[in-house]
């Protein structure tokens, strides 16, 4: 069976038809995790609709060195939070913010725990810098050594900085 | 909406899409390779009435000359022959030639692409018909 990364090579070779196998193997994922969101089924099967075609549209100038399927559900929950925007101006983006991008399971895992809003509400709470490191450690699963590259931080201050957030949130939670 | 008729209704859109963006690209180089040739060919009809009209070409008959002939007045000739020939014309006529150049290049290095595209848009639509 083709990867992701094989299917997007033969979409931008001119093989309209691998776009479909990319579709089947998403679609279901994506379906639930944008009816977690909106719980509409029509708004929902519209924005995977328009996700799928947005990616088709900017698949020639996706890095096949790159995982596909988080490019993918970045695309997804992008276009999902400027729908439910539409529909509810007054959303936080932390709301819908924490669901990350990853695949196996991760994405899955985000959604139930997006569905806590008690966790998500903690996590919003917190301090900006703090945020950011929750966010990437937890939910888009890097290491330090990965979040300390992408902040631009020296990595004890990302281990600093996760040790307090935590003991925050903890706080918050147990209250 | 089930999963299999999801899928076909992006797969619709999408080939709507692949179908107006290629046919976009054709027709826009069809325009691009019109124009060009287009300049190609009126500058080279002003160029080659200039040519006639001052009997410059004649002075290539030197080339059917001996050697030492040639070796003495070749020089000469090439710049009377440029002095007399429509200078702007012909620098427009090699860009034209250098931009057709670059555009068969693209093309040819896009082609496999394109028809590959166009060979599933006919597929697809197919499958729809007959479906």
């Amino acid at each position: 069976m083709p990867t992701d990364e094989e299917l997007v090579r033969q979409i931008q070779r001119g093989d309209i038809l691998a776009f479909e196998v990319l579709v089947e193997r998403y679609e279901g994922r994506l379906l639930n995790f944008v009816f977690r969101l909106t719980h509409n089924e029509p708004l929902s099967e519209e924005i995977v609709q328009n996700a799928f075609v947005a990616i088709y549209k900017k698949i020639d100038n996706i890095d096949t060195s790159r995982k596909f399927s988080s490019y993918f559900y970045q695309v997804a929950k992008n276009l999902t939070i400027s729908e439910i925007r539409k529909l509810k101006p007054q959303l936080r983006l932390e709301e819908v913010g924490e669901i990350s991008q990853d695949e196996d399971g991760a994405f899955e895992k985000m959604s139930t725990r997006f569905q806590s809003k008690e966790i998500a509400r903690a996590i919003s709470h917190l301090e900006n810098k703090y945020q950011k490191v929750i966010k990437l450690y937890f939910f888009e699963e890097l290491s330090y050594k990965e979040i300390a590259w992408k902040l631009g931080l020296p990595i004890n201050t990302v281990r600093t900085r996760l040790r307090r957030a935590k003991a925050m949130l903890k706080r918050k939670l147990t209250k | 909406m089930t999963k299999p008729k999801l899928t076909e209704e992006i797969m619709q859109k999408v080939v709507r899409f692949e179908k107006r963006r290629t046919g976009f690209w054709l027709g826009r180089l069809v325009l691009i390779l019109v124009i060009l040739l287009a300049i190609l060919i009126g500058f080279f009809r002003i160029a080659a009435r200039r040519l006639m009209e001052t009997q410059t070409l004649e002075l290539l008959t030197l080339f059917q000359k001996d050697k030492e002939e040639i070796a003495e007045f070749w020089q000469d000739t090439v710049a009377v022959i440029w002095a007399e020939a429509p200078q702007r014309a012909i620098i427009i006529i090699l860009l034209t030639l250098v931009a057709l150049l670059i555009l068969f290049i693209l093309f040819k290095k896009k082609l496999p692409v394109i028809r590959k595209r166009i060979s599933d848009i006919a597929k697809f639509q197919k499958r729809v018909k007959n479906n």
